[in-house]
């Protein structure tokens, strides 16, 4: 055998082979066995096992259950990863996902999906359960676990990072439900931020995105992209700092940042309505602040019992003497209250006042203006004219107090309860007077148009007033009773009524018609009653101070518009109705009967004027006639009656006082009235007198010698023309 | 180099030829990773990948030049070198060695378009091609029948006659 040398080369192959052999057995780690739910993509001899992105073992073979209810996949590990065969160990199937936070796995796209492990170390086990989806931090294990109980948790998801300050220190893991009606969220802090999560720690729910509308303007802030789909869940402690929560506690889950910090003690609040109360969306505020969330409202009670609960920094502003006050938008036709709340909606306004804490407390609506205190008043009227509750009640010009509610008197007078805030209660007296504004006022008069429309709630509601005219009495205690007068005039009128009798009643109403002394209101007719002798008998009462137009010469005319070719005369009359005018006499001693003047002319009454008398068997002209002088008006017939003995008309004329020289003793007044119409067989003829003054005209005429000047009251004939 | 050793050397061969045969068939020759799809094949998984593709002859022509030819081959140099020092078949054992000298010309092709599609098919992530252990035994086969078949002279066939 001098060649057996030759020989190495088999040898050299053996060992070649045998060296390949052994390293691929030595290479290879246990066989174990993973269920999965599913294992897509995961086949025999090609997928991969990955361990920290290196391979750690093949796929070998890939099998159903026997009742197909899950997919055994067994997995021939690596030598050197052979620890990864413990209990601790999980295994699920890596795919490419995309997601808002980024593509993971996107080699999974090219490369196939693997399965991916990690371990927690443990026994040694060859048979695992396969996790049904990648856990969020596939490296490393959560610390922390922890339980949120909300009553609803929508779009909370998987994956849904849970914030503390802005900073993600932990992912929702799964969501379930707790009981029937709860929802339990199982969340995972990383290390690293085990000591975030605190004994006092408040959990809520970060909204996708949150649009808040103020008086600034809309407010969209989203919290990220990420927080976009699927919102976040933040935690912070708003009671002190507390110790580091323990793993599993169990944290409330409350929906708005609000309702997390709302912390304090529960507080009971009664209000006669709730409505525009949501729970968990109204706030309290103090002074504008948000300082509490209302928690529950409760209305089986009849009464709207609302919670609250206030922030932990507010907790102490709940004492005896603090307010609650339900704001709510008000558009009513005196302004806009509230206007806050069309954005915000209704909040509770908490006014802080002195006293010890309490928890419970009555509510008060935001329309009730009275913060101290009221005086409650009766007030009774036999035509509510449109009054209802909440119309206000004015005090020259304030608003003092509102109509609380309405009823029927026993007597079949509508009467109202009303408060006046206890501030304005002294000037309610106990001889004060109570009357109905009209919304809509006119004040004509000779010169003046003044329409005044006093706030278009007064238009809607109604509303009362009151004065105390004259000397104020003594303060009217509360449940005092007051009438309402229909206008401020009547009202106004206090004194003993007047009686005027009048030829003519037309167009006098019976508190509306105004009583005026050089163009001014000065009382207001109280009544008109026909009388059996053909006179209207007018009363009236005149306001306190105007007692001198009493007296024994005061004359009073009814004055109605005219038109006339003359032209237009009272036309204010038009507009604010038939009014009588007075003139004070000159008599000292008072009286409460007068008769009344039937010219309409107000001028015509003029107490100046110097008065002649005419008297004439027959005559058309009547009261408001002009006297002429060279065409020239210089007077009046103020008025026309019957001689005592019936045998001729007497007209009174009234001269103005710079004409009165042109009347002498030989002065002659002529009836110039002409004829009313001349009827021929063919025409009609219609003297230009006629048509110029229907009441005719007396024309004045001196002869060139003057006679003596006469005195007042001197009585003339009155001729007839030609 | 005498007689002696040539004929001692191709014995060794051809056993090693065997030996090696076994690693060459039995590990993968080749990965071909197309479109992530990982694929170790072996030579016989190689033909068993084309007849599944639907290309039976290419399949057939592998078939018979990686596993026919290569262990006929050894199985022709092994009857060659026990009948040596016989008179046996003389003839036919001269005419097959001539043959086997023939086509041990083109007996490194399989190897030779491993390499090329190696250098070639380098696609990046989409598709590569690399070679495996088992390639380098089925070249030392086919080396080792390359050799036994040049040492093995056609003059020791009649060289006891």
């Amino acid at each position: 055998m001098r060649y057996i040398w030759a020989w190495i080369f088999p040898i050299l192959a053996l060992a070649a082979a045998g060296w390949l052999l052994w390293s691929k057995w030595s290479s290879e780690g246990p066989e174990i066995v993973i269920a999965f739910d599913s294992a897509p993509g995961v086949s025999a001899g090609k997928t991969p096992l990955l361990y920290r992105g290196v391979k750690a073992g093949e796929v070998t073979r890939v099998a159903l259950e026997p009742d197909l209810s899950r997919v055994r996949v067994t997995v021939r590990l690596a030598a050197f990863a052979t620890d990864l065969a413990r209990s601790g160990s999980q295994f699920w199937v890596e795919q490419p996902t995309i997601s808002l936070e980024g593509a993971v796995g996107i080699e999974a796209l090219i490369q196939g999906n693997w399965i991916e492990a990690r371990t927690m170390g443990g026994d040694p086990a060859f048979a695992f359960e396969g996790l049904s989806e990648q856990p969020l931090r596939p490296l490393e294990e959560p610390v922390l676990n922890f339980s949120l109980v909300a009553s609803d948790a929508p779009f909370l998801e998987h994956g849904t990072p849970v914030v503390h300050r802005g900073v993600r220190v932990g992912f929702v893991e799964s969501k379930t439900l707790a009981d029937e009606n709860r929802v339990r969220l199982s969340i995972a802090i990383d290390k690293g931020h085990s000591e975030a999560v605190r004994t006092t720690s408040r959990f809520w729910i970060v909204p996708a995105a949150d649009l808040k509308l103020s008086a600034r303007g809309a407010d969209i802030s989203i919290p990220g992209l990420q927080a976009l789909l699927n919102g976040a869940v933040a935690f912070d402690q708003f009671t002190g700092h507390g110790d580091p929560a323990a793993g599993g506690r169990e944290f409330p889950l409350f929906p708005t940042h609000t309702a997390a910090r709302a912390t304090g003690e529960p507080v009971s609040i009664t209000f006669p309505t709730a409505h525009g109360i949501d729970a968990g969306h109204t706030l309290v505020n103090v002074l504008g602040q948000t300082a509490g969330l209302v928690e529950s409202v409760d209305v089986t009670s009849g009464r709207a019992e609302v919670a609250i609960r206030l922030f932990p920094e507010f907790d102490g502003l709940a004492t005896a003497g603090a307010q609650f006050t339900l704001i709510r938008a008000a558009i009513s036709l005196d302004g806009v209250s509230g206007l806050e709340t069309l954005l915000g909606g209704p909040f509770i306004d908490l006014r802080p006042g002195p006293g010890e804490p309490t928890r419970a407390f009555v509510g008060r609506m935001s329309d009730d203006p009275v913060p101290d205190g009221v005086i409650t008043i009766t007030l009774r009227t036999l035509d509510a004219g449109g009054l209802v509750a909440g119309s206000p009640i004015f005090h020259r010009g304030l608003w003092v107090g509102t109509i609380k509610e309405q009823s029927l008197a026993a007597d079949g007078s509508a009467q109202f309860t009303a408060e006046i805030d206890r501030a304005y209660a002294g000037v309610v007296r106990a001889n004060s007077r109570f009357w109905r504004i009209a919304p809509l006022a006119a004040m004509v008069g000779p010169g003046t148009l003044d329409l005044r429309l006093r706030g278009l709630r007064t238009l809607i509601n109604g509303a009362v007033a009151f004065e105390t005219f004259g000397e104020p009495g003594t303060e009217a205690g509360a449940d005092s009773v007051f009438e309402v007068f229909a206008s401020e005039a009547l009202a106004a009128a206090t004194s003993t009524p007047l009686r005027i009798s009048f030829r003519n009643g037309q167009g006098l109403v019976a508190g509306l018609s105004e009583l005026r002394y050089l163009g001014l209101p000065v009382g207001i007719v109280t009544a008109v009653t026909p009388r059996s002798d053909g006179e209207v008998e007018v009363s009236a009462r005149l306001r306190p101070g105007y007692g001198f137009l009493r007296t024994s010469g005061s004359q009073f005319a009814v004055v109605r518009p005219q038109i006339s070719l003359q032209g237009v005369s009272s036309l204010e009359t038009m507009l604010s109705g038939i009014y009588i005018e007075c003139v004070p006499g000159s008599g000292g001693d008072f009286r409460d009967s007068f008769r009344g003047r039937e010219t309409g002319a107000p001028e015509a009454l003029a107490q100046d004027r110097f008065r002649i008398f005419l008297t004439s068997p027959m005559t058309r002209v009547t009261p408001g006639a002009p006297v002429l002088f060279r065409d020239f008006q210089i007077g009046a017939v103020l008025s026309k009656e019957l001689s005592k003995d019936g045998a001729t008309q007497r007209l009174e004329v009234g001269i103005e006082p710079r004409y009165r020289s042109f009347i002498r003793t030989n002065s002659v007044f002529l009836d110039a009235s002409g004829t009313v119409a001349k009827i021929g067989p063919f025409r009609i003829e219609l003297p230009k007198e006629s048509i110029v003054d229907p009441a005719g005209r007396i024309a004045l005429q001196n002869p060139e010698k003057a006679g003596e000047p006469v005195r007042e009251g001197h009585e003339f004939e009155l001729r007839p023309k030609r | 180099m005498t007689d002696h050793l040539r004929l001692e050397l191709a014995r060794s061969l051809v056993v090693t030829g065997f030996v090696l045969y076994i690693p060459a068939n039995v590990f993968p020759v080749m990965t071909m990773t197309v479109t992530g799809d990982v694929e170790p094949l072996t030579v016989l998984g190689g033909v068993k990948e084309l007849y599944d593709s639907g290309l039976a002859p290419i399949a057939a022509v592998v078939f018979v030049a990686s596993i026919l030819i290569p262990l006929l081959k050894l199985a022709s140099l092994a009857w060659i070198l026990l009948l040596d020092g016989t008179d046996r078949w003389a003839r036919q054992r001269t005419v097959l060695l001539r043959v086997l000298h023939q086509i041990g010309t083109w007996s490194m092709i399989d190897i030779f378009l491993l390499a090329v599609l190696a250098a070639v098919g380098q696609l990046g992530a989409l598709a590569s091609v690399r070679a495996e252990p088992g390639a380098i035994f089925f070249a030392a086969v086919l080396l080792s029948t390359l050799f036994a078949a040049e040492f093995y002279r056609p003059k020791y066939i009649w060289r006891t006659v």
